[in-house]
């Protein structure tokens, strides 16, 4: 019961707030600005509650001029509150969005990965409404460039049971059982199947009804041939 | 090149003559309207107008066609309405001492440098671009239809530029979307702050954009991973528009009203600082900003904990991946007939089996840890020590690489 409320809370935590503490500051700029505001001006500051990331903003000069304001004379404590203020901002809002560890330079203009790109041209080349079973982070790409593709293997969480989440499931692993990749391949009548050039299971999928057709990059794909 | 470019000053344009409407809206409550909230108020009339009428099904070249003669009428009506109508007057201009040119200065750098980031770089994640589907499909199907109006409306454009919605939304929609989703920031400072206070709450907003998000439920609104997406839209430019609306309606609100409200508060209050002087504004503003200081820190505390334990976990999954794992077979009889052993370089071996009572149990067995053994031993080739393995082999249940038959003879001397 305790383990169930616990899991619940840090999925919501996850899921609401992440690693970026928006709701809390927004929370706390809307009591700033109201707290900072007189009381005959308060009515007219209530709809800046609705501009969100413009309230946040609002919010910390508000507090800023007040502390300076306030320590008249000791600028020194109020500058240094400031900064201290800045900082806990930054650092209870998590990391940036624009930081090496979620970015990398796009490869081209519409910022798939180009052994992705030449694969899915590579498919559309062969077929013109191909099923392809994909690693469940490129079935965005693959849908998202052309709805010709028939997707499977969507990101989803393990423990479902059906195909999408024994896929998810099989490619987190070092090294994936290419007999069940390759039954629910064939179940869902997967022309093609899209896979990393680094995956090094223990019996490849070629022993299992496909057969290598093109690499692109870091990217192999199979085609469905004769079934052993 | 032309096509890159050309999308940023037809929209402005399109936007701040349209915004005429929003200074006459102004003018009504008798606000000065600064050109920020008419390229914002213009910007949202265009946008939301082109996404309803390309929701009705027609060939995108049509569609498109209606579009941009929508927002050209609502543009050259504005235009007529704006020099029809009385403007109010300008309040005083703000000071720009030192100050103010700097932090403008250091906005408008991290403004640009977040407009290349999103167009430069690809981004770990691909939820943000799952909205695409939508303008993928009007663009390949050369079809307008009812969906999302944003991404509908985004297929129909990219359509007709003869570009792929992907590289649409990634080459020229930043430039034009994040400096809009500014302006409209920028219409609410002009409304709430004065003077250098407002570059410096640009600054700030710059600054949450790029540090305030990380959840899975924020990834549709975050301005540097969906500027195209309708919830980015609504958050970013229409909601920050409406406020200001409300405000300058509540404004221009009589004065009487004002005060007749204000006086039905008086009494509690004046009771509240007589009877209880210790809790006055000033006190409950430090009690306030202390909760808002120590919320923060406990956040910021339980990110660090969070990332550490999960560091930890993928660690410890990694560590049992690269070791031997045994697991146990108990037989039909109820007692361990076989091990199987998860060597760390993925080898499987299995000891023992059992007679072909247990067939069925050791296939349900191998079904969860595998059904390719590497080496399989017996203890006897007669059928109460190697019946399953035969059995199971035969059928094909389970491969074999090699299988050993092993004595177990007791060494009774010992």
């Amino acid at each position: 019961m305790i383990k169930e409320l616990f899991a619940e809370l840090y999925r919501g935590y996850r899921d609401f707030a992440g690693s970026g503490a928006l709701p809390v500051l927004f929370a706390a700029s809307v009591f700033a600005v109201f707290i900072a505001t007189p009381k005959e001006k308060l009515r007219e500051k209530v709809p800046i509650v609705l501009s969100v990331i413009p309230a946040c903003a609002c919010a910390l000069v508000l507090i800023c001029e007040e502390t300076i304001k306030r320590t008249k004379g000791r600028k020194k404590w109020a500058a240094a509150f400031a900064v201290l203020l800045a900082m806990m901002i930054v650092a209870a809002s998590g990391k940036s969005v624009i930081s090496p560890e979620f970015t990398e330079k796009a490869e081209n203009r519409m910022h798939i990965p180009e052994d992705v790109y030449e694969s899915m041209q590579a498919i559309l080349a062969e077929e013109d409404d191909p099923t392809v079973l994909v690693l469940p982070k490129w079935s965005t790409y693959f849908e998202s460039y052309s709805t010709h593709f028939t997707v499977v293997g969507h990101e989803v969480s393990a423990g479902d049971g059906n195909d999408e989440a024994v896929l998810s499931f099989e490619f987190s692993k070092k090294d994936p059982d290419m007999e069940k990749v390759a039954r629910i391949a064939h179940r869902n009548g997967c022309g093609f199947v899209v896979l990393p050039g680094d995956l090094w299971p223990d019996i490849p999928i070629t022993k299992f009804g496909y057969e290598q057709m093109k690499e692109c990059g870091g990217c192999i794909i199979y085609r469905e041939g004769a079934r052993p | 090149m032309m096509r890159y470019i050309l999308p940023f000053p037809v929209f402005y344009i399109l936007a701040y003559y349209s915004g005429a409407w929003g200074e006459k809206l102004l003018g009504r409550y008798g606000a000065f309207c600064r050109s920020s909230f008419r390229i914002a108020f213009g910007g949202c009339i265009t946008v939301m107008a082109g996404g309803l009428l390309s929701l009705i099904p027609l060939p995108v070249n049509v569609s498109f066609g209606i579009v941009m003669a929508a927002a050209v009428a609502i543009a050259a009506s504005g235009y007529v309405a704006g020099r029809r109508g009385r403007k109010a007057v300008r309040p005083e201009k703000d000071d720009k001492g030192l100050a103010y040119i700097i932090l403008c200065i250091l906005s408008a750098t991290l403004i640009a440098f977040q407009i290349y980031a999103a167009c430069a770089y690809r981004f770990e994640g691909t939820e943000a671009i799952r909205p695409v589907r939508t303008a993928a499909a009007v663009y390949e199907g050369a079809h307008t239809f009812f969906g999302d109006p944003m991404m509908v409306l985004v297929g129909t454009m990219s359509s007709v530029m003869r570009m792929h919605p992907l590289e649409f939304v990634y080459t020229v929609m930043p430039p034009v979307f994040i400096v809009f989703y500014y302006v409209c920031y920028m219409s609410v400072f002009d409304c709430f702050l004065t003077g250098a206070k407002k570059p410096a709450a640009l600054l700030a907003s710059a600054l949450l954009s790029m540090w305030g998000y990380q959840s899975a439920a924020q990834t549709g609104m975050t301005m540097l991973l969906s500027w195209f997406s309708l919830p980015a839209f609504a958050v970013h430019a229409v909601l920050g528009t409406l406020a200001v609306i409300l405000t300058e309606a509540v404004r221009s609100m009589p004065e009487d009203d004002k005060g007749r409200l204000d006086e039905e508060d008086d009494p509690e209050e004046e009771w509240d600082m007589k009877k209880h002087r210790i809790v006055n504004a000033r006190n409950l503003a430090i009690a306030l900003g202390a909760l808002a200081v120590l919320l923060i820190a406990a956040v910021a505390v339980l990110n660090s904990k969070i990332n550490r334990l999960y560091a930890v976990t993928v660690g410890l999954q990694e560590d049992m991946k690269g070791t031997l794992s045994v697991y146990e077979y108990i037989g039909a009889d109820g007692k361990a007939d076989g091990y199987l052993l998860n060597g760390s370089d993925g080898e499987i071996t299995f000891v023992g089996g059992g007679g072909s009572e247990n067939t069925d149990s050791l296939k349900a067995f191998f079904d969860t840890y595998g059904n390719a053994v590497d080496k399989w031993y017996v203890y006897g080739e007669g059928d109460e020590d190697s019946g399953a393995m035969r059995s199971l082999v035969k059928s094909g249940a389970v491969s074999a690489g090699k299988i050993y038959v092993i004595g177990r003879k007791e060494l009774k001397e010992l």
